[in-house]
């Protein structure tokens, strides 16, 4: 079946506001988890903190207003449209007000002001846990717009969890490379040795955050394919599968790449008679490779929120033939 | 540049093997009366129960008659399930007709039949 205009435009508006929303959170994720351990309290480090917070601001703001594009287009799609258009008031009020989505979108619009606030002012900023929490609400409380928040029963609970820690772990990988790369280029910018210096700490404590939060992808990813898929034969035969084995595909991709990085190129930045700048130029356009299928990843979940689960094809699977 | 060639080679890739996209949506799974079905009286309402939580505030369901009048009060919405009061009427074929939203914000719309009679 072929989707029309404004299934398409919902599906890249949803995956881009996912990938903003995720770079918001993993840009201070990157500060608070990331700078901060590896790094001791200087100028060097309040200026890329300084840095992060401008990077979520900026990401922050691409999703607020991709998330409004969102909520009218999906007006216009309960009004009956195939048109990315206007939708009309008497659709659009109660879609805002009457409805878990639009009780949501007011919720997440308050932690985006606030989210604002915090990287703005001066005194919040000396507390960035504020931000930090902020962000991650705004995030994961997409959770309870998907499939995941309108499922009933005893494992309900369970895969509305799951999808929250999923969307949290992609965002603290993904949504960090951005802020990596800036940090391995710096001293391409600054020509200042002390820039170099740091950035060993940093890839070594990226990898350490990073690996539990595979983990936790794999994890959550598995919990919520039991719960959307439900049998392994439905991958192949549904559109809804089938986008999960393409969004597989890029998970394992970008896996190869992070392991690659890892264990081959992030050891040299060690090795006292390698080229570190060389390294950390490989290092970051590995990153960047890795932030592309990661964006792609964010396209491709954006497209699975308008299918059909494929679950809801496992009675017809199992149907005496 | 590499890097621009890799990520257009990914997004061809997405594009070419990606299904195309259909809409998702609640599917009724089961109705009382059933669908199709044929009970000895009419009902005192009718409840169809969906895959899936509903939004009341996008929720129609209208049922007729055999002589074709409106048949059905003000539908309630309760998680999944929908409870729709029926007024009298006689034997014969009843139309149901619903179009719903689920919490997720996918619209679907159906219809069947019962009949009340011998």
């Amino acid at each position: 079946m072929e989707a029309d205009a404004l299934t398409w435009t919902l599906a890249v508006i949803r995956g881009v506001h996912l990938a903003t929303a995720s770079g918001a959170f993993g840009a201070l994720a990157f500060d608070s988890l990331i700078l901060r351990s590896a790094v001791k309290a200087s100028l060097r480090r309040d200026a890329i903190s300084a840095q992060c917070r401008r990077l979520a601001l900026f990401w922050l703001v691409f999703a607020v207003l991709t998330g409004a594009a969102w909520l009218v287009l999906l007006a216009a799609q309960i009004a009956g449209s195939t048109e990315p258009v206007l939708p009309p008031r008497e659709t659009l009020l109660p879609l805002i007000f009457d409805t878990r989505f639009g009780g949501i979108a007011l919720i997440r619009l308050i932690l985006a002001l606030f989210l604002a606030v915090a990287l703005l002012n001066a005194k919040l900023q000396r507390l960035p846990a504020i931000a930090f929490v902020l962000a991650l609400a705004f995030l994961v409380a997409i959770a309870w717009t998907g499939h995941a928040g309108s499922g009933e029963g005893e494992y309900a609970d369970a895969h509305l969890f799951a999808d929250a820690v999923h969307a949290a772990s992609a965002a603290i990988w993904v949504g960090g490379l951005l802020p990596l790369m800036l940090v391995l280029l710096r001293s391409r910018r600054t020509r200042d040795a002390a820039d170099a210096a740091i950035a060993p700490g940093i890839v070594l404590r990226f990898s350490d955050i990073a690996l539990p939060c595979v983990v936790l992808l794999l994890g959550s990813g598995l919990v919520n394919a039991w719960m959307l898929v439900g049998d392994p034969r439905l991958l192949l035969v549904t559109e809804h599968g089938r986008a999960l084995l393409v969004k597989a595909g890029l998970f394992a991709a970008m896996l190869m790449l992070a392991a690659l990085n890892r264990f081959i190129v992030a050891p040299q930045l060690l090795r006292p008679r390698a080229d570190h700048a060389s390294a950390r130029m490989a290092l970051a356009r590995s990153a960047a490779l890795e932030l592309v299928l990661g964006l792609c990843i964010y396209l491709v979940v954006g497209a699975m929120g308008q299918m059909h689960p494929a679950i809801h094809f496992l009675e017809q699977l199992l149907a005496p033939t | 540049m590499m890097i621009v060639r890799k990520a257009a080679l990914v997004a061809a890739t997405i594009v070419l093997i990606a299904p195309s996209l259909a809409r998702a949506h609640a599917m009724l799974e089961r109705a009382e009366p059933r669908v199709g079905s044929t009970v000895p009286s009419a009902p005192a309402q009718i409840r169809l129960v969906f895959s899936q939580a509903l939004e009341g505030a996008f929720t129609m369901v209208g049922v007729t008659d055999p002589a074709g009048r409106p048949a059905g009060g003000k539908a309630r919405v309760s998680g999944s399930e929908i409870v729709v009061p029926l007024k009298g009427g006689g034997p014969g074929v009843y139309r149901v007709k619903w179009k719903v939203l689920s919490k997720d914000t996918h619209a679907t719309e159906g219809n069947y039949s019962f009949t009340v009679g011998p």
